[in-house]
């Protein structure tokens, strides 16, 4: 067989391969967000007729949006409950995983199970759940009641800046451990040389860990920080269930906004250009700080 | 850490403990923390079996069997056919570099997406199609989310394997077309279960696609879950019992893939252990 054919046959079988994954794509993906895009310089809404003949307003869709103001304020909160619960769960995650990866102690197998659970509950029941503890009748005040010793009674899902507490809390209850098994699974892998050549130089726990593992670990930590930071930039699920947005639109995230305006209140065209603009944020923002996550040439 | 395992679990407490509440129990105050007298009769209700003393607002409440078939249904479809489809892809990244990083950009594009985005388009092809409300519409949007998941995870156990292994096979006379089934494909079996159950348990609690592309015929169990709430006036027993329900073999799938899960979490950028 020349070389010229089997390069042929090669490049033929796997193409053949990766065929359906393409379909795939360009149906799901590639086609639909062309049309996102396209239907964003429109001023299309489906009582207005077909899409297809909606007239072209072009980038007015974009300024309208950019310029309301419930737009920048879901915008803020999502940024709001993204920072506070994605560095909460990074403090708490990295405490944990210290702990466990300096600590001798039994059951720690037993613990690590108990402490996945979280991450398995449906994002749908987690914000059901955390409902029914922060309601007026919930566990929350059960336990206020009795440490205060009278009846505290607060809806706390409907006073604005508890609500918005509430949901990064039920995220920070879910995904913490998310954080604890990364940095962890990432400890254990670190060479344990330089650590115990440290140890023997006589450099303190605290030295050992600012100087000598943190540096190490900063992939690992990278990119858990960008898939907590990329998902909790997409919450949807739990403020959904907990807060539909409320109170107002204390705890309305982008998707939140997105699904309302999309979907409820039928503005295609205006959400598609919000959602692109979000979009193309998330990509640039995410390809400048996922170095570590993309295979490297040598691989 | 007693007290962050106390935490961890005290959600789940709570939900199984409200399942067994009677009626007067679910806004009682002082709070009750476990019933007295427990009763099935919210677990009775979500299955359309008599509950007598169980009175809504809402009235009778609708089975949920049609939702645990649906889900059920949705996630072994989306599985399956996200595993195929995703392990082709695989092995010809991993073998031949078939598209080189640009696969990964698109990859980790579809977790990147606001789902939003891509539905209102795509919600003009359903409408088309008449995949609105239908379970293979919800399949197809699944598997389009998913696929990269098994890509990022297959494609790491393929990496793993030695090229000799494949040359080994080729001089023993297997076709090219045959060692991804008859040589690879036995040796990542453990990676594709453990991306098979990813899979699984995402599109088994998948909200937000759910709650724009279905309506009546395609209900999943978070949609329920939502529509108990919003449509049969809070009734807090039979939604409790519905997620304990839902959880149960989410928490037994999460076990069986431990192992996996690091680097199934991580999309395949850290080894997990195993």
């Amino acid at each position: 067989m020349s070389v010229i054919q089997s390069f042929a046959r090669k490049f033929k079988f796997n193409l053949l391969l990766i065929l359906p994954l393409e379909v795939v794509i360009n149906f799901l993906l590639i086609v639909p967000f062309a049309l996102a895009i396209y239907l964003s310089l429109t001023n299309w809404e489906p009582v207005l007729g077909r899409w297809y003949e909606a007239p072209i307003v072009g980038i007015q869709n974009y300024i309208d949006i950019l310029l309301f103001p419930r737009f920048q304020g879901a915008i803020t909160n999502t940024l709001v409950i993204l920072g506070a619960a994605v560095s909460l769960e990074f403090v708490i995650g990295l405490a944990l995983a210290l702990a466990f990866f300096s600590w001798d102690f039994r059951a720690k197998s037993v613990f690590a199970s108990i402490m996945l659970v979280p991450m398995m509950i449906i994002p749908a029941i987690a914000g059901f759940t955390f409902q029914t503890i922060f309601f007026s009748e919930g566990a929350l005040n059960d336990v206020l009641s009795r440490l205060s010793g009278t009846t505290v009674t607060t809806d706390w899902l409907h006073v604005p800046q508890p609500a918005l507490f509430a949901v990064i809390l039920a995220d920070v209850w879910q995904w913490t451990p998310f954080m604890f098994l990364l940095l962890y699974a990432g400890m254990t892998a670190l060479p344990s040389d330089p650590i115990r050549a440290a140890r023997v130089l006589g450099a303190s726990e605290t030295q050992i860990f600012r100087r000598i593992m943190l540096p190490m670990l900063k992939p690992i930590i990278a990119i858990a920080l960008i898939i907590r930071s990329l998902e909790a930039f997409k919450i949807f699920d739990v403020p959904f269930i907990m807060t539909a947005g409320g109170p107002g639109t204390t705890t309305e995230t982008i998707s939140i906004f997105l699904y309302k305006f999309g979907i409820e209140f039928a503005r295609q065209a205006w959400t598609s250009a919000g959602a692109i603009f979000i979009f193309v944020i998330i990509v640039i923002i995410t390809l400048r700080a996922s170095r570590p996550l993309l295979p490297k040439a040598g691989e | 850490m007693a007290l962050a395992a106390v935490l961890a679990l005290f959600p789940i407490f709570w939900l199984v403990s409200t399942s067994l509440k009677n009626v007067p129990e679910w806004f009682a105050r002082p709070v009750v923390w476990i019933s007295p007298a427990p009763t099935l009769e919210n677990y009775a209700a979500i299955f359309g079996l008599p509950a007598p003393n169980l009175i809504i607002a809402g009235g009778v409440l609708v089975p949920a069997f049609r939702a645990f078939a649906n889900s059920a249904l949705v996630a072994v479809g989306t599985t399956a056919l996200a595993i195929v489809i995703g392990y082709l892809a695989a092995y010809s990244i991993s073998r031949y570099k078939t598209g080189g990083a640009s696969v990964y950009f698109f990859v980790l594009t579809t977790r990147m997406l606001p789902p939003v985005a891509v539905l209102i388009p795509l919600l003009v092809f359903f409408t088309t199609f008449a995949l609105v409300d239908s379970i293979p519409g919800l399949i197809i949007i699944y598997l389009g989310v998913n696929v990269g998941f098994v890509i990022w995870i297959v494609r790491g156990f393929i990496d793993d394997i030695p090229k000799e292994v494949e040359e080994a096979a080729s001089l023993d006379g297997v076709s090219k077309w045959a060692i991804p089934f008859k040589v690879i494909l036995p040796l990542v079996k453990g990676g594709l279960a453990a991306a098979a159950l990813f899979v699984f348990i995402l599109s088994w609690t998948e909200f937000g696609v759910a709650l724009i592309l279905t309506r009546f015929q395609a209900t999943t169990i978070p949609i329920q879950l939502f529509k108990y709430q919003y449509g049969a006036g809070n009734a807090l027993g039979p939604m409790a019992a519905l997620s304990t329900l839902a959880i149960i073999p989410v928490i037994i799938f999460g076990y069986l893939i431990q192992k996996q899960l690091v680097r199934g979490l991580s999309m395949g950028a850290i080894r997990g252990r195993r």
